[in-house]
Order: structure tokens, then sequence, then C-alpha cells
């Protein structure tokens, strides 16, 4: 499937900003199912400074600084991205959870050691006993890790209410998971938290969803939004394996990712700190928009 | 009793009756009770010195430091000291050939660690060879991604490192702990060394004590060596956390030390991916950056944006190669104490040595193994944190633990294995120490230094020496301890004296003043001259109005006149001037003094004082010692006393007490500050503040004449300071035409609102402009602007009322009061503030 996706950040200040330094996670890494054709950047007012680097985790980060004062500020991402469906073999079986885990932690898996990063507390994700107690009732002794974490995933998707207004970014991931509401950032986090206290390596997933509008309505532009997920070592046949809280799912063409790491915190769309400013209000509007082939 | 320790006096002297306990090694003396060969030089100094002449130079030398202004209390804690420690008068000794064999063993350790981040940031060899479990670096809460990488291959992490060491009961030393970050403790160990020598300066004459200062040229030269750019003399930041942090005394100390700006995150900035001092002449380059915050801290922008205290863009200036930082950014993570179980081996893997100096045994509960054993000698363990994010981490002692806090530690450990190590307990060794008792032993822990350049380590020779009675205090943070010692290494041949200062004689630029004083620096200045300013000018109205209501005759007009001066200078309740309300409030004769101490109220003198003395601890590398020490008086004594509300008469004595320390202040402001831009925006508040206070006290009184004129001219001459002046040249003739003509007009009058603007008008014309030629600033021409106002006026037209109001004195001190804050603005926009502190950006999620 192709995908035109259009991302337009907008901040707009009370009072002029003189100095802003920011760090963008909005360029599409490749990957086995991604392939992006084009990504383009557009700031304005123009960066003094802009570099392009390549973080820990694979990701592609555009950094930049402004030095002019500026009362708006506006970061336009166009990308150009093809994606395909995971392929999980139907006639293979997908190992024991408890398999996955042994091996990587005894470090004789063939992957361990890229596994490691995804393993253990991050920023936003700590791990802890209450999240194991949480997790248990999916993983029996006998439960393959793809069946295991499909119905963690149905638990979280049906045990946990979709609710926009009950956290905010800097929600942490225990509360979220206290008052059993959040979206789709606190429900990758507690799915994450659940998974790394069990010993599964997990990874947090930051991307777009396609929407399909009602039956018999036009798309509306700019109504898209970005979504996150979680990505699951799954042994070293099967590799990483993308699942989807929010919408209790494998993650297929729908899907497209942009970037990943521990947790959101690794993946922030648009991060950095600026000078001035007074009060600021941010807009974001998000189209994917697939395209038919010519 | 041994032949080498009797005393020789026959006066008694008590080191010698030193008993060490039995159960730990004496540093002092031997297993028979005998003196070591190494401290027979110290004893033979103490003995010469006596007990009166010892007590007098260590208390002296304890003076000296506190009067160089080197202690300091933080704004926020009223009394005490932030010293964690006081000195005590005996150093620890050590035999040269035995230091010899430790520093070597120190020295490896410094090359460990430097190899050890430069493969855990670098190629990671250890986690694929599987040397060290993956938790130990990926389950690190304190690792940034944006470590990775960060430095190149020839680049050092480490320019300072510290290990704590102890020595146990066989006479073996170990090591309890390294630190990797930004090590505390050098800054006492300058000071120790300072008392000491002054206590025995005969032993450091003849040269018998290994130097300290050589340490801090290598330091200086390892942190130079680091820059990109001039390696021969970088501009170099000491980068503090600021008057709040624990380790602010030292920053500030080892700064001037060792001439680095100390610099706070707000005193920097990026611009174009370097890092710039803001300064009053503009921004300056910054190549090194010896940082004494924390990693996670010294950006916003990668690294955690939970302050804003650091430099927002750092990590992609030091990505660019364009400032180093030192100790590198992610350098504090191998300090943790889930490191030391694993050193053996990656000392084997990575430097192919066996580790020299042991470590004191160590247990990492991630293991299972080492699990199940802390588990069954849980009450024998000394259990910490196994992951450093805290730089003041305790140890807990399970056996010393209430019951239900230990169970409550073990279910935590069972849970939660990874994130706790165990240690073995050691009874560490004793040392004679001074007590009211004479010389007894305490246990002692010792911090050794090393810096890092090149290929070349220098260990310290000595270090930091914690000592406390109680053996288990020392385990817990670098503060605790009740004292700490000087170290000496004991030279078998006579050392080389090197000078403590100045440390660059011979490579400093003469100046005699520089446009690099930073904007904060600057800022701090200003405003403590207005508060000083503010402060005597309040208090000179207050102590006439006292004085007003302690006279017989009690005049009630200028009386209600002067409150309401204090009412529009922010000193009492503006319902104290409305005679249907006076009546309802408190009595004004015990409302004053309760005003003058409340610091909920801006502009009282208590509230003044406070912020003169939070500001002279804020930049304590800028203000002369003497002045600061006026500023702590007067802090100290100016408070609501305790008991009774005071009488007038008693407030009057207080207020007298204050003039006389304001007029210190100003007399070595005046004689003892060199006429650099901190002087000069020092002098700038001060006047900006007389004028504004002037103006507004006229405004209040004068504006309406009344039938009590001349009393409330007497009144004005003398909170004016010039009512001798006045009757010097009109006797006692009270007009108000020659009263404005001394206030106002009178340039040579330094009271005069014409002096001040004429002052005023002097400093902003010598700050630095970039364009230095062509049309005046806006600021010059404003400051022009006003003195030429004052300049013009006639006192006679200004004095004479028409229908009972000064039309003309009005119009002019409104003009004052309006462009005096606009000046203001002006410079503070072009000088002080570059910018405020940066914010985060908000974000919007899916």
């Amino acid at each position: 499937m192709h995908y035109q996706i259009s991302h337009i950040t907008r901040y707009i200040y009370s009072s002029p900003v003189s100095v802003c330094h920011n760090i963008l996670t909005l360029s599409p890494r490749n990957s086995h199912r991604v392939q992006c054709a084009n990504h383009r950047l557009k700031i304005k007012p123009i960066p003094v400074e802009t570099h392009r680097r390549t973080d820990f985790f694979g990701n592609h980060l555009v950094m930049f600084s402004i030095e002019e004062n500026h009362d708006e500020l506006i970061i336009s991402s166009q990308s150009r991205v093809v994606v395909q469906d995971p392929a999980i073999p139907a006639e293979m079986s997908p190992p024991l959870w408890r398999d996955v885990k042994s091996k990587v932690r005894d470090r004789v898996d063939f992957h361990w050691l890229s596994a490691s990063p995804f393993l253990f507390d991050s920023p936003r994700i700590e791990r802890s006993e209450e999240f194991l107690k949480y997790a248990m009732p999916s993983f029996g002794n006998d439960t393959d890790v793809l069946r295991g974490t499909l119905d963690l995933c149905r638990r979280i998707y049906t045990e946990f209410k979709y609710d926009a207004t009950a956290t905010h970014s800097g929600t942490p991931t225990t509360q979220a998971f206290t008052i059993r509401r959040g979206v789709c950032q606190d429900f990758s986090h507690i799915m994450i938290a659940c998974l790394r206290s069990l010993g599964i390596a997990s990874r947090y997933v930051s991307g777009y969803l396609r929407t399909t509008p009602p039956p018999g309505q036009a798309r509306l532009v700019g109504a898209d939004q970005s979504h996150a997920w979680v990505g699951v070592y799954c042994g070293p046949e099967l590799g990483w394996i993308d699942f989807d809280p929010t919408n209790n799912c494998i993650c297929g063409k729908d899907h497209i990712p942009i970037a990943w790491g521990r947790d959101y915190a690794d993946v922030v769309p648009v991060r950095g700190a600026f000078l001035g400013g007074g009060d600021s209000r941010i807009s974001v509007s998000v189209d994917v928009v697939p395209v038919t082939d010519k | 009793m041994n032949e080498a320790t009797k005393p020789k006096d026959g006066t008694g002297w008590q080191l010698l009756d030193y008993q060490p306990i039995t159960n730990a090694y004496d540093e002092a003396i031997n297993a028979s009770g005998g003196l070591r060969p190494h401290w027979k030089t110290l004893v033979e100094g103490l003995e010469s010195l006596g007990r009166a002449e010892l007590d007098r130079r260590w208390k002296q030398g304890l003076a000296q430091i506190q009067r160089d202004g080197v202690t300091f209390n933080p704004y926020d804690a009223e009394t005490g000291s932030s010293r964690p420690w006081m000195l005590d008068p005996i150093p620890m000794v050590f035999a040269e050939s035995e230091w010899n064999s430790l520093a070597g063993g120190i020295e490896q350790r410094a090359r460990l660690f430097e190899a050890l981040l430069s493969d855990l940031y670098g190629p990671q060899r250890l986690l694929h060879e599987r040397v060290i479990p993956p938790e130990l670096f990926y389950g690190h809460p304190a690792v940034y991604p944006a470590y990775h990488g960060l430095q190149s291959a020839d680049q050092r992490h480490l320019s300072l490192y510290a290990t704590d060491l102890a020595r146990a009961g066989d006479g073996s030393w170990f090591v309890t702990g390294d630190r990797t970050r930004a090590p505390f403790g050098l800054g006492y160990v300058l000071e120790n060394r300072f008392i000491a020598s002054q206590i025995f300066p005969s032993i450091f004459r003849r040269g018998q004590i290994r130097r300290v200062a050589s340490f801090f040229v290598n330091l200086r030269k390892s942190l130079s060596s680091q820059s990109f750019q001039s390696r021969e003399n970088p501009r170099i930041v000491l980068l503090t956390s600021g008057p709040t942090s624990r380790a602010y005394f030292e920053d500030a100390y080892l700064a001037r030390y060792m001439g680095f700006i100390l610099a706070e995150g707000g005193d920097l900035a990026v611009r174009e991916n370097h890092v710039m001092l803001k300064t009053l002449g503009g921004l300056l380059p910054v190549e090194v950056i010896f940082r004494r915050m924390d990693d996670e801290l010294c950006d916003p922008v990668e690294l955690s944006g939970a302050t804003m205290k650091g430099i927002a863009g750092l990590v992609e200036c030091c990505r660019q190669k364009n400032v180093a930082v030192a100790n590198s950014l992610g350098s504090r993570i191998v300090e943790s104490p889930a490191f030391l179980p694993f050193l053996p081996q990656i000392s084997k893997f990575l430097l192919s040595e066996p580790l020299r100096l042991p470590t004191v045994q160590t247990w990492w509960c991630g293991e299972p193994s080492s699990l199940q054993y802390v588990q069954h000698n849980f009450d024998k363990l000394v259990i910490r944190r196994a992951f450093r994010t805290d730089a003041d981490e305790s140890a807990l002692r399970p056996a010393a633990m209430p019951a239900v806090q230990r169970e409550k530690l073990l279910g935590e450990l069972n849970k939660y294995p990874s994130r706790f190590v165990a240690q073995e307990s050691l009874v560490r060794s004793t040392v004679p120490v001074w007590t009211e008792e004479g010389a007894k032993p305490w246990h002692l822990a010792v911090r050794s230094f090393s810096t890092i350049r090149a290929e070349s380590i220098t260990v310290l020779p000595g270090g930091l020496a914690r000592i406390s009675p109680d053996n288990s205090r020392l385990d817990s943070t670098m503060t605790s301890g009740e004292r700490s010692q000087d170290i000496w290494v004991l030279a078998d041949t006579p050392v080389k004296d090197v000078r403590l200062t100045p440390l660059y004689s011979d490579q400093i630029e003469l100046r005699r003043s520089g446009p690099d004083l930073p904007s904060r620096a600057a800022d701090n200045m200003f405003w403590l001259g207005r508060y000083m300013g503010r402060f005597e000018g309040n208090l000179r109205l207050l102590r006439e109005v006292f004085q007003l209501m302690s006279s017989e005759s009690y005049r009630n007009e200028t009386l209600g006149q002067l409150l309401r001066a204090l009412v529009d200078l922010g000193q009492i309740d503006p319902d104290y001037v409305i005679k249907e309300l006076g009546n309802q409030l408190p009595n004004i004769e015990e409302a004053l003094p309760l005003a003058m101490f409340d610091t909920q109220r801006e502009r009282s003198l208590r509230s003044c004082v406070q912020r003169a003395m939070k500001i002279v601890d804020s930049v304590p590398d800028r203000i002369n010692p003497d002045m600061s020490r006026v500023v702590r008086r007067l802090n100290e004594a100016c408070r609501m006393p305790a008991g009774q509300v005071p009488s007038a008469a008693q407030s009057l004595a207080m207020l007298d007490e204050y003039l006389a320390l304001i007029l210190a202040f100003d007399g070595l402001a005046n004689e003892s500050m060199t006429r650099g831009f901190t002087w000069i925006f020092l002098d700038l508040g001060l006047r900006v503040e007389r004028a504004w206070q002037m103006t507004l006290l006229l405004d209040s009184t004068l504006t309406h004449s009344t039938t009590e004129e001349p009393l409330m001219l007497e009144s004005l001459l003398q909170i004016g300071a010039s009512l001798m002046t006045y009757r010097s040249r009109y006797l006692s003739n009270l007009q108000v035409a020659p009263l404005l003509d001394l206030l106002v007009c009178d340039e040579t009058n330094p009271r005069s609102i014409a002096y001040q603007l004429q002052r005023i008008e002097t400093h902003v014309n010598s700050l630095p402009r970039p364009d230095q030629y062509g049309v005046k600033s806006v600021e010059q021409t404003m400051a022009m602007n006003l003195l030429s106002q004052v300049r013009l006026a006639d006192v006679f037209e200004l004095s004479r009322p028409r229908n009972q109001r000064r039309v003309d004195l009005e119009r002019l001190l409104d003009r004052l009061r309006e462009q005096l804050p606009k000046l203001i603005t002006v410079v503070s926009g072009r000088y002080l503030i570059h910018a405020g502190l940066p914010r985060s950006f908000s974000v919007v999620r899916g």
C-alpha cells in the first residue's frame, strides 16, 4: 500500500521567540515492511542550522535551530511510503513465550543484544510486580508468545477506556494503569510495562494509522492523528511483531511506523526548548492519504 | 607506653595518652603500641607546638577561611553553615612508599574507568563478549541514547576521577566506591591544606610534605587539552548548578582558584551550534565546560527536560565538536555500585591486567547466586541502590534497622533484586583526632583524586580524609562524617616548593578590566546596588519618623506627611494616612517596627537585606569578601528582636546600627573596588535608587505647601543627610528654594538628584557598545535628557506655590518618575537580560 502523509505542526506565540533548538522525529525509517520513497521537511522561518542524524535506535532525526525573532513556527513534514503486511507464515508454530524470554536472558538467542535495550526500565516505564500480575493471566505455562501477546492486547483493549481527557502526554504510566483510562500512548506504555515485567523485550513505535471514513462520507482533511503501538520481540524466526492495543490487532498495512524507542520519550515527534514566546498555542494537522497506483 | 611517644616536656601532652581501639587498624600506632615511624615528624611538630598553641593556630586558620569568604551560608538557611565538616588540626599521614603503591592502584583504576566508558559508549565489546550483563548498561535509569557515540575515540571521558578508600583490620586498602561524574571534595582539599600549612609552617618549609598544587596544574592542562580549538589558553567555564546546590561553595572556590569563569546554565547560550558565554560585551565562545552538574540536566533538549538549569542545545554542540564537556556527558553511569563486582573481569578484558586494588566485596542482586547469598547473610551486609541516580545516596544496614523497615527492605530486594547491591561491612582504620579530651581514635575514609591527560594520569598526593567516631556513618554519603583532615604524604626526599597561588603567574596577561563580565553577574551587581540604596533611603526616612515620634514636640502635620512618604515608598499600609481609617488600625508606634521586619512586604528593610544577601551568595566570585561580610552582618542584625515590639527609642538605636553598616558598605564600594564593570553596575543601581527615593520623598512632602513647612524642611534635610551643609550655607533660615537647590540641583552634593543623574550618565557612557562611533545610543540620550531637565530647572520657580500646590516641582518630579524607569528598562534590555530561561515545547498526541 502506498501512502502520502502530511504532518503539519504549528506553534503560535503571543510574543516573539528569539531562539529555539529542536529535534524532530518525523522522517519514516525503513524496515522490512516499510519503504520510505520520499520525505520532505519544510520549516518556517528557515533555520540557521539544520542537521540530520540517525539516533542510537536507528531513527532518522532532524536537529535545527532558529535564531531570529519569530511568532510562528511551522514544521511541515511530507512523506511518501510503501507499507506491507507483516508476513507471519501460517505453517509456523510460534515459540513459547518462556523460551523467548529465557533465550534472550541467557544471551543465547541470535538477537539477544539488539533486544537488550528494550528489556529493562526506561524513562517512562518501570517494570513492577503490579504489571507482572496484570500480565500473568494471558501467559500460561504453555502459551506461545503470539497468542499471549494478543490476549494481553485484547484485555487492555476491553478493560481500559479510551479517554483523551483522562491523561496528558506527561501522565505517568502507573497512573494511567490505575485509572484504566488513556489514549494510544498510555495503552502502549502499559502493554510494554507488562511485557518487560514478564521479561519479554518490547518497544514503543510511533507512527500513523490510516483512518477510513464512514461509508458514504468523504475523508476529512487533517483529521488523522499520530498513533503509537507496541513492537514485541517474538524470537529469531518471527523477529519483531507490532501489536496495537488501542485497536486490538496485529499491525498491518494501515499502520505506518515512523520511529521506535524504549518509550515515548525516545521518539517525541517535535521536542525542544525556546526563549521568550509568552503564551503559546499549538495545532497539529495530519493527513494519511492512500495513493492508488496509476 | 613506648619510648618514641613518651612526653619530652613533662607537661602531659595529651596526644601521648592516645589509645587506639582494639578491633581496628590504627594509622599512627602499631599493634605493639609503638608509634609508626612515618608519624614521627608530625608528633614532634605537635609536641613543639604544645596544646595551647595548636589550639590557637587551628582557630586562627579556621577564622581566616571564614574571613576570606570561602565559607558561606546559602540564603535559604538563615543560620548554620553549609560546610559539611570542620577541619581537624591533626593530619592523616602516609609514608611515601606506601602511598606510591596505593597511587599505582588508583592510577590503574582511573585507566580502567576511562576504558570502560569508551567501550560502553563505543564498540560495546564488553556486552558483545558477555563480560558484563546487559542490564548493567541498558537497565541503568540514567543512560540516555544521546550519550552513545558522542565522544570520538581520541576524546577523553574523565578529566577528574575520585576513588573512595578504606583500610581494613589487616592493614590492606580497599576501594569502597568510585566517582566519575563531578567528584566532590577538591575545594576542601585545598582549604584543608591551607590551614594545615598555617598550623605547621616549619614542617612544610622543610619540604617534607608532597605538594598538592601541581595536581591542579595537571587538572587544568587536562581540561585545556580537551578543547577542539586552542589548546594553549582556551576559554573554560565551570558549570555549576547554582547557589542552592550543595556543591556551590566548592564550585565557586575551585573556579576562583583555577581561574575559570563560574557560570550557571542561564549564563550560557547556544548560537549556531557553539556554546557562548553571555557577557556585557556580547557573546563569547566557550571551548571547554568543566561541568559540576548532573549529566542529564546539562541539556533540556536532548536529555532530561525535568529542569531548565542546563544549556539548551549543548549535546548537539558536543556532537559537532564545537565544545568539550568534562567529564563527558554520560560518564556518571559507571560510578554505580552495580559495576563493582564486575571490575576484575572488566580489567582483564579491557586492560589485560589483573585489578591491583581490591574492591570491598560487593554482590549485585541481579545475579541469582548473589541474590541467594545476600538473602542468607542479610544482616551482615550493607545494602545500597545498584544504580546511582542521586548524588547523595545513603547505605542501609539491615542489622541496625527497626524490624518493620528491615522487612520492607528485604521485601523490595526480593521483588526487584537488580535494583540493589550488598556490600561487606568493613571496620575502617582509625586515626588520632583532636578532641576536648585530647587525641581520640576516629574511623577514617579517604577520597583520592586523579586527573587524566593524554596517556598520563596524575594522582593527587593525599586527598580528603573524612573522619567519624562512628564507623558506619562513613558508609553513608560523601558529606557524612563529622570532620575532615588534611592528608600528608611524607616525602623521603625534600620536595620542591610549589606555591598554591597564583597558579598561572607566568601566563597571565595584564588586564585592567574586561567586558567578559557575565550579564547575570552584572544584573546581580545592579540589583545589589538597588537593594542597598533602597535599604538606606528607607532607613533614613524611618529614622526621622522615629525621631519625631520620640521627641517632645510631637509635630503632627510633619509626621503625617512623612507617613505619607512611607506609604509611597511601600513601607506601611496606605490606610495610615487616611484619618478615618488610621484610628482603627493598630498604633503606628507598634506597627512601624513590625513593618520594618515584615518579609511579606516587598520593600521592607528585612526584605531588602534578604535579597541583597541572596545576591551576595549567588555571585561570591565577584564580590569583595569584606563587602559580603558587611551584608552578612546586616542580614544578621536586621531582624525582629525576640520578645516585645521595640519602642521608638529602641528602634532608633537599631536603625543607627544598620546605618553604620550601610556606610561601611558604601565606603568599601568606593575605596576597595576597581572601577570595572562590576563596580559600574553596583554604583548604577545605587544611584538609580537614590534618585528614585529622593524623587518620591519630595513628591509626597513638598508638592503641597503647608503651615508647618520649616519643620518639614528640617526633616527632609535630615533624611537627605544634608542638614549640616544647609546650615553652613544658610544658617537656620529654612526655606524651600535653597533646600531644593541642595537636594535636587546641586551637583556637588552627593545626595542630590542631579548628582545621581550625572553619575548615571557617566556610567551609561562607559558601557560597551557594539558601535563606538556615530550617534549616541538610546540610553545615552535618555540619561543626558534626564540630567539636563534637572540642570535647567529654576529652584525659585519650583518652590513657588500656586493655590498651595507647587505645580512646577510636581511637573519635574513627574517627569523623573516617568523617565527613570524607562532608562532602566533600556539599559537592562541591552546589557542585563540577554534572555530568560528556556522553556520546553508542549506536545499534542494521538
